[in-house]
């Protein structure tokens, strides 16, 4: 499990990454092309996919990395087996509300799976609009990690 | 009664340690789930339009500047250069202190960093030479707060991105209230400098003061490219964003020699890290306003006020008390994500104009950056100079009496937002 969770991690980052470069310079080209006065619309379109795709692969690797803004004060409030019992509540109910995103991302995506980039129509929607439920879907692959790390040490513990 | 119910169960998820973000995602689920005729699918939706918008990739733009210039050198160099500059007044280290924060501000936008990065420095020296832990410590912490104001600012992007305000506008309406907080905590630290009889620095020849300059100046150009950019037309603040990426790069690979290409992929990972918390949280609550939309929160809020006489000046005065509470225990973005949305429309149903509000709220949840339990900068300092965080606190109180002021000036002179 663990192997799987930082494969998948390591792949988000990399892609992530590579989507940031993408913005980063097509942002840069933007401005460059209208100073030597060539028209190039395409690079606001791509550069704001690529940094939605980014961002939730991002947000899907702090899941992992339990980095997302939260009080801790009830988790930190407790030792040993009844902190892991908390941490695996907190992340079930995360668990369940990212299955059912997982699920309406899936919906969504097909309804916009051929619809078309205004700029490029030669690109389907479908490719940005897949970062959904790959957001949702991973974490909930690293949610379900976590649980089980908990697991384990409760069982360590008895 | 349902929009009660929501409020009750997001504030059940967040004090059990759910994340904010996912709170408000799951909140927003069972709000929309209460909506005749709305899909469930209205989340995931929502939240990717949340996204759309081209002004938000100034967020991680900024954020990969501050990290190419911290991985440099360029901490130490603007604070020998502050030193330099104001080091021969009495409390000089202090003034120091500000002067690089209001450097700092413009070249990173992050109050945390700069906390960090000068504290790490100045309070060991600053102990050293015979400042209190106390005021070592206050000072770091207080005019760490500038970071969110003097522009370029993260947390002015986003209010821009979540009420379509022009960011440029935010921009140069933080400048003058920034400069007015530096320069109000230079003249606290002058009355204290007086007071308690603080050291001054050792001359700096011209000949060295030259060479620090030459090393700061590069660095100190970055907010004039930002700022210069944007109001003369030249960029938009998405485009003045990677701009000023690419001048971090340049200056910190080819000039200052700190960093080299390989190190670019680790700074790229962070700034990814860093910009996907607030903007995942920013994309929840996008989803949250088609549902406090649906159950029209904005009339509510709006009768509440008019209720009070639809002062303009009550409304702005509940606002700053209502943000100084929340930004005691929350961080400004996920705050401003939240409660933006809500007041937004009633403000401008006011009268009131969305900088000079941008601006208050900026200003009043940097307050919250030094204030217990949940103030980054004042842990981040008080652990640098091994400082409790009640003698902390004490220790910035004078310097937040200078943002309570200039808050006061926003509020009564809009005119200095510029704007």
């Amino acid at each position: 499990m663990k192997l799987l969770t930082s494969i998948i991690a390591k792949l988000q980052m990399t892609i992530g990454t590579v989507c940031l470069v993408v913005f980063v310079a097509a942002t840069l080209i933007q401005v460059i092309m209208r100073y030597i006065g060539i028209s190039v619309l395409w690079t606001e379109e791509i550069a704001v996919n690529a940094f939605i795709w980014a961002i939730l692969l991002g947000a899907a690797v702090m899941v992992r990395e339990n980095a997302h803004f939260s009080f801790s004060g009830i988790t930190h409030r407790y030792e040993g087996t009844k902190r892991s019992v908390i941490i695996i509540v907190q992340n079930v109910i995360m668990l369940v509300f990212c299955l059912l995103c997982s699920i309406y991302s899936i919906e969504i995506m097909q309804t916009f799976w051929n619809s078309r980039w205004i700029t490029l129509p030669e690109l389907k929607q479908g490719y940005v609009w897949l970062i959904m439920p790959v957001t949702f879907i991973t974490s909930g692959i690293y949610l379900i990690d976590n649980i089980y790390k908990e697991i384990i040490k409760i069982k360590g513990a008895l | 009664m349902i929009l009660g119910l929501i409020t009750l169960l997001f504030i059940a998820l967040v004090a059990f340690g759910i994340p904010i973000a996912f709170s408000i995602g799951i909140a927003s689920l069972a709000g929309i789930a209460t909506m005749s005729g709305t899909p469930n699918t209205m989340i995931p939706m929502k939240m990717f339009y949340g996204l759309n918008s081209y002004v938000l990739l100034a967020v991680p733009l900024f954020v990969l500047t501050a990290n190419i210039m911290n991985s440099g050198s360029i901490s130490r160099r603007l604070i020998d250069f502050s030193i330099a500059l104001a080091g021969r007044k009495p409390g000089g280290l202090g003034h120091a202190n500000v002067i690089v924060s209001m450097l700092f501000a413009g070249v990173s936008g992050s109050s945390t960093a700069d906390t960090a990065g000068v504290g790490k420095i100045l309070i060991p020296n600053m102990v050293g030479k015979g400042y209190s832990r106390e005021m070592s410590v206050g000072v770091t912490a207080a005019s760490s707060t500038i970071g969110s104001i003097i522009p370029p600012s993260i947390t002015m992007v986003i209010f821009g991105g979540l009420t379509n305000t022009s960011v440029g506008a935010l921009f140069v309406g933080g400048m003058l209230p920034g400069l007015l907080i530096g320069f109000g905590m230079m003249f606290v630290i002058s009355r204290i400098a007086r007071r308690d009889n603080l050291p001054v620095m050792d001359r700096v020849s011209r000949a060295q003061f030259i060479a620090l300059a030459k090393d700061a100046v590069p660095a100190m150009i970055t907010p004039l490219i930002i700022i210069g950019g944007i109001v003369f037309g030249v960029f938009t603040p998405t485009e003045s964003a990677a701009f000023s990426a690419l001048y971090a790069y340049c200056i910190s690979a080819y000039y200052y020699k700190t960093i080299s290409f390989k190190d670019l992929p680790k700074i790229f990972i962070d700034t990814l890290k860093i910009s996907s918390l607030s903007l995942f949280a920013l994309a929840a609550a996008s989803a949250l306003g088609e549902f406090l939309g649906y159950y029209q929160i904005n009339t509510v809020v709006a009768g509440f006020f008019n209720n009070l006489g639809g002062n303009e000046y009550m409304f702005l005065f509940i606002v700053i008390l209502f943000f100084l509470f929340i930004g005691t225990f929350m961080d400004a973005i996920p705050a401003m994500v939240l409660f933006v949305p809500v007041i937004y429309p009633v403000a401008l149903s006011l009268g009131i104009e969305p900088v000079q509000l941008g601006v208050l709220v900026i200003m009043t949840l940097s307050v919250g950056l030094v204030t217990p339990p949940y103030g980054l900068c004042l842990l981040i300092a008080s652990t640098i100079g091994g400082l409790p965080m009640n003698q902390s606190f004490k220790a910035v109180l004078p310097y937040i009496s200078v943002i309570a002021v200039v808050l006061l000036a926003v509020i009564f002179m809009p005119f200095i937002l510029l704007s």
